[in-house]
């Protein structure tokens, strides 16, 4: 088939498929209440046209977030709800990491306890350390 | 201010949030090639982390590795990964130098005996005491002796540290060798490729950060998550393969629709790095994606295994170098058997048809018996044999025990013999043999010199003396010169080798030689006679 077929008009495939395969495994994992699945892509081997099916494959969604935590990252919910693109930029705008998600919410779009304590204590001082304000009733 | 103890105090010094540590945490698992699942784990050792010392060494090398690791595709991750570590000595990248840069390097060995690392690029020279590289005087060799004594680990880094490189490459003119040949007493980490992929050389020191021992190692020491799988296996091109579609020239209609490159020397399925999936250039692309097959860098030796456009199936060495002479040997070989046993029938033949005088006498005995024990019996020292002196007796055994020895069991000629009549036997060790051989080929100069010493055997001597003795010295030393790969090319030796043999096969049947053969059917009728007489031969 690959032999008669030109192949400049068929996409070149590798782990597309399986990948997506992956991901509905992981849908019904989460439909159970089990784990997120996290699928990181830069350690699966890509043919050249694999990562572009899997972007029509999935379609885009409601979500798009970015995060400037060392660097840029987006989190991108995908047009089937519970699957989330994550890609992690550095400053110079390279990726550094594409990761698939299937959880409800990415990890890393959550806020951070230690984060929230830390918030927390600014706000804190920042309270402690102003002046009294002024009331309209005094 | 005290400088921070652990990874995830330094972060907060510099402001990063928890957020941006997970992230770093993500990305660390990714550049571990370990599975995202394992992120809470690593986290939790990423926070307890301790802040190691390293000392790299750059030795007969190009710079290749540090410009692979400086410029690696993941600047931020790196920086905290390289800030993080205390990079206590590197010739090309500190702003020391002269003296005082070999001052920082036994400052560092001081403060954190066995427990700083030591990372090493390049090959060591070892040949005429290391003088062929050195640093502030110093040559490599000692350099890296002093310096591991107190490491708790060595990473060879790229292909020279790892198994000798290029400076390695036939023929070796500055004894190169790897660093785990003189590093016996150390976990040693080999990140070979030329250059390593430089997130396998980051993921190894991030390994060693967040779980503070070194990754598991395959049998050739490098890290299993990098090194677990070919390059062959993990090819997006292994379907054509599996299709048996393959590009046979690189402007052909298969390599435009990508097939396999196989056939134009790919070392993919010898090959084990991590190429086909982290990729180089930000991810962009790997040789074999880019229409070239994959040159086998991160293998040892891989600069004298062959062409890189010859097809693995051609065997290593290839048809080009070793191939047209080895075809001539090999054809010889045919010839050299054919005139050894054509010869031998020959000559059996003849001496049976030189008939014999019928033996009127009464027998008294049984002929062949006593002459199959004779053939046995003859070839033990007896008293008799040394009424001329030992030194005859004594040289003669050397030689031809020696030569037999070393003919039958050496496990490369019982490999040969296997692969003719599928018969084999246990093999004795290397150097046994090696100790046969240079016995063999001693009592043969010894014999020579006698020779020549005693003027009676000198006159006795004529041209067919001096040629067996050279026809049964020469695969002796050339098997020696081989084994060792002394002098000249190992397929050069290995077809001087061969040949020789065969000139001593084709001269056995025509010169005194042919005693190989003779020698049982005269000790047998020796026997024969006396046993018919009924007396001892």
């Amino acid at each position: 088939m690959i032999a008669s077929a030109n192949t400049d008009r068929q996409p070149l495939l590798f782990n597309a498929k399986p990948i997506l395969n992956e991901i509905r495994h992981g849908l019904d994992r989460l439909l159970s209440g089990d784990d997120a699945t996290v699928i990181d892509l830069q350690r699966i081997p890509f043919a050249v046209d694999d990562e572009r099916y899997l972007r029509d494959a999935l379609g885009d969604g409601e979500v798009n977030a970015t995060i400037n935590a060392l660097g840029k990252s987006t989190v991108q919910e995908t047009g089937v709800a519970g699957v989330w693109w994550v890609t992690h930029y550095d400053a110079a705008g390279s990726v550094l990491g594409k990761f698939i998600e299937v959880t409800i919410i990415p990890e890393v779009l959550k806020s951070q306890h230690q984060d929230i304590v830390r918030g927390l204590g600014k706000l804190s001082a920042r309270l402690a350390s102003d002046p009294p304000m002024t009331t309209a009733e005094e | 201010m005290a400088k921070p103890k652990t990874l995830a105090e330094h972060l907060e010094c510099h402001d990063v949030s928890r957020r941006g540590f997970l992230k770093f945490c993500a990305l660390t698992t990714s550049m571990m090639a370990l599975p995202p699942a394992m992120v809470p784990t690593v986290a939790r050792a990423l926070e307890k982390a301790r802040r190691p010392s390293v000392i790299w060494l750059s030795f007969q090398e190009c710079t290749g590795c540090t410009e692979s690791l400086t410029r690696s595709h993941s600047p931020t991750i790196e920086n905290l990964i390289l800030n993080y570590l205390s990079l206590d000595y590197h010739h090309t990248l500190q702003a020391a130098s002269g003296d005082a840069a070999e001052q920082a390097r036994e400052a560092a060995m001081a403060e954190n005996h066995g427990k700083y690392l030591v990372a090493v690029d390049g090959s060591i020279p070892v040949k005429d005491g290391g003088v062929y590289s050195t640093i502030a005087g110093i040559s490599n060799l000692e350099m890296l002796k002093h310096t591991v004594e107190g490491a708790a680990a060595v990473i060879a880094i790229g292909s020279c540290a790892a198994f000798g490189g290029l400076p390695h490459a036939h023929p070796n003119p500055t004894g190169a060798v790897p660093v785990q040949d003189l590093v016996l007493d150390k976990p040693v980490v080999n990140v070979s490729g030329c250059p390593p992929i430089p997130v396998v050389i980051s993921g190894v020191l991030a390994h060693y950060l967040t779980f503070g021992r070194i990754p598991d190692l395959d049998g050739y020491g490098r890290p299993r998550s990098f090194f677990g799988t070919s390059i062959h296996d993990r090819c997006y091109r292994r379907p054509y393969y599996n299709k048996g579609l393959f590009a046979e020239t690189f402007d052909d209609e298969g390599a435009k629709n990508g097939w396999c490159l196989f056939k134009l020397g790919c070392k993919g399925p010898t090959t084990y790095n991590a190429c086909a999936t982290v990729k180089w250039n930000q991810g962009t692309s790997f040789p074999i994606q880019a229409g070239h097959g994959c040159i086998g860098c991160s293998e040892p030796r891989f600069w004298d295994a062959g062409g890189f456009y010859q097809p693995l199936s051609a065997g290593i060495g290839g048809v080009g170098t070793l191939g047209g002479v080895a075809v001539v040997a090999g054809a010889a070989a045919g010839t050299a058997a054919a005139a050894f046993i054509l010869g031998m029938t020959y000559r059996i033949l003849q001496t049976y048809f030189l008939g014999r005088a019928k033996n009127l006498a009464e027998p008294r005995g049984s002929q062949w018996l006593h002459g199959m024990k004779t053939i046995w019996w003859r070839s033990f020292f007896h008293p008799g044999m040394t009424i001329r002196g030992y030194f005859t007796i004594i040289s003669g055994y050397t030689f031809h025990l020696g030569f037999i020895i070393t003919l039958l069991f050496f496990d490369q000629h019982i490999e040969l013999f296997k692969s003719w009549t599928g018969l084999s036997w246990p093999a004795l060790p290397p150097l046994v043999i090696t100790v046969t051989a240079v016995l063999g080929i001693a009592a043969l100069v010894a014999v020579l010199v006698d020779r020549f010493a005693d003027p009676v055997r000198y006159l006795l001597s004529d041209y067919q003396d001096y040629l067996c003795w050279v026809l049964t010295v020469l695969p002796l030393v050339t098997g020696l010169l081989l084994v060792y790969k002394i002098w000249l090319p190992y397929t050069t030796l290995l077809v001087v080798h061969i040949l020789s043999f065969e000139m001593l096969l084709v001269a056995i049947p025509f010169t005194k030689l042919s005693h190989v053969f003779t020698i049982f059917i005269a000790r047998w009728y020796n026997g024969a006679i006396a046993g018919y007489k009924g007396v001892q031969s």
